[in-house]
């Protein structure tokens, strides 16, 4: 069985960098899913199902950290529709914040890791490292 | 810092010849008088204090004994001598170490040698309480200016990352747009290019506007923005501003409507701030008014004029309104941006109206909209 193509849900407040990364990751060959702005994407996440989460940082309303955690309390809660053992969906930070900031806010709130925005390669390699796998 | 010739009390002092019924008649006549030094040729060689005095004459036979003396007789011949240069602290410990017998007595102050006067103890305690309580007020002075920097410099450091990231991001986006519409150049995709294209501009558009705002910010801060005065038409420069407004408005249902003196209205300011701070009114107008209208309104108001800019807006929480004008509002809490844009151009709005000469003001209505206020006064000719 060829295993489906992986899922990226990207999450941000700015449609050009929801845009840039839509098409980088599409050109790349995964199936990518944008939802704009902290608001709903709890319900989005539950409802997408991604392999990956990218997450921006600087939102209104509510920080990516923040949303992060919140994230994480969803996938807890739900009901395990699937047969197997509910999984935790990585998710990674996705900023132009300061690199060393990024790296504190993933220790501090026990997310994956961190991608800084800017360096299209990178954002490559690392979404194949935290993803396990090629698309 | 107190020394112990500022804190001399008394001079009281009796050649060393004396007889010990002269001092004690003072002593007797002087109710205030605690302590003598015995002078020979200005420099003191012994202490007589009260209470040692009046115990020694009050013994059995005591008066008798030494009524006639010198008074050298029944002097503490080695007292505790400072130095005038001393400091307080340093007194007070030498004075605290001496043997119980003599730790109240008075202290004598010299200077090379030659007597200046005597300090009490009973002074000298009271004298250090006070010096005390001067410290800590003035540490307490102290560390709340420590305290008030220490926020001044987070403030500054918030302030950085957040010009930081502003700048970053759409560089970021310049980046990733460029490289994507490169590859969609080699597969010869033209519209995609073209798509690519004119979201890179718009990001190095908006890159533009947040430098320049940086950049107006911090010439205010450092005073060199500088005025450029002249007579002009305010009626026509709003009714301009409406059509821009208009334009932002576009894709709206939101209404601009101009309301203009009937008459053109001269005054002597600098025309091209006023749009710029009046350019951001609107602009704020716009963009958190849903549907309704926004209106510009022109008043004459003395020698000047007053610009109403009201919305029918989300407003502003009452909490928000004092937050609104300080540089990245919305970054009180560092995490969390309650709105769109970089937050400063209001900051930069009020900056520039004071340097007009003017006021910025806002009256709001959470969920009913907002008015912004700006009153311009003519200059004076020849003032810049």
């Amino acid at each position: 069985m060829v295993p489906a193509r992986p899922t990226v849900l990207v999450i941000d407040d700015d449609s050009t960098h929801l845009y840039l990364t839509r098409s980088l990751l599409e050109d790349e060959g995964y199936r990518v899913h944008c939802h704009q702005g902290a608001f709903g994407a709890t319900q989005c996440l539950m409802e997408v199902s991604p392999d990956l989460v990218l997450l921006d940082v600087n939102m209104p309303g509510l920080s990516g950290e923040n949303l992060a955690q919140l994230l994480k309390r969803a996938q807890d809660r739900a009901p395990t529709r699937a047969p197997a053992a509910p999984r935790r969906v990585p998710i990674v930070l996705y900023s132009s914040n300061d690199e060393d900031a990024l790296r504190q806010s993933v220790l501090d709130h026990g997310l994956t890791g961190y991608v800084c925005k800017g360096d299209p390669p990178k954002l490559r390699e690392r979404v194949r490292a935290f993803l396990g796998r090629a698309p | 810092m107190l020394l112990a010739g500022d804190l001399v009390t008394s001079q009281q002092s009796v050649p060393s010849a004396m007889l010990v019924r002269q001092l004690a008649d003072r002593f007797f006549e002087e109710p205030e008088l605690d302590a003598v030094a015995l002078l020979e040729d200005g420099r003191a060689c012994g202490l007589v204090t009260r209470p040692k005095l009046l115990l020694k004459l009050l013994r059995n036979f005591g008066y008798e004994l030494f009524a006639r003396r010198p008074v050298l007789r029944v002097a503490n011949p080695e007292p505790l001598r400072v130095e005038a240069a001393a400091p307080l602290a340093e007194v007070m410990e030498r004075a605290l170490c001496r043997p119980r017998a003599v730790v109240y007595d008075e202290v004598l102050v010299e200077d090379s040698g030659r007597f200046r006067g005597l300090i009490s103890v009973r002074d000298l305690a009271l004298q250090q309480s006070q010096a005390l309580a001067a410290s800590l007020a003035q540490r307490e002075v102290a560390s709340a200016r420590a305290a008030e920097l220490e926020r001044e410099g987070a403030m500054r450091a918030r302030f950085l990352a957040h010009v930081t990231h502003e700048l970053r991001s759409p560089v970021n986006a310049i980046i990733g747009l460029a490289e994507l519409a490169q590859r969609a150049g080699e597969r010869g995709q033209v519209e995609v290019v073209n798509e690519r294209l004119s979201l890179l501009h718009s990001s190095a558009a908006g890159l533009r506007g947040i430098v320049g705002n940086v950049l107006d910010l911090s010439k205010m801060d450092a005073g060199k923005m500088e005025l450029v005065p002249e007579r002009f038409d305010l009626s026509k420069l709003v009714a301009e501003l409406g059509e821009t407004a208009r334009v932002l408005a576009r894709k709206k249902p939101v209404e601009v409507e101009v309301e203009l003196p009937p008459e053109p209205l001269t005054l002597r300011s600098d025309p091209q701030k006023i749009r710029q701070i009046a350019l951001n009114l609107a602009g704020n107008a716009v963009k958190f008014t849903d549907r309704g209208r926004v209106v510009l309104a022109l008043a004459r108001d003395g020698e000047g004029a007053a610009l109403r800019v009201s919305d029918t807006g989300i407003g502003i929480r009452p909490e928000d309104l004092e937050r609104l004008f300080v540089p990245f509002r919305q970054c009180e809490d560092a995490q969390v941006r309650r709105h769109e844009g970089t937050g400063l151009g209001l900051a930069i709005a009020r900056n520039m109206a004071e340097l007009i000469g003017g006021r910025l003001t806002v009256e709001s209505s959470y969920g009913r909209g907002s008015t912004f206020t700006l009153t311009i006064p003519s200059l004076p000719e020849r003032s810049t």
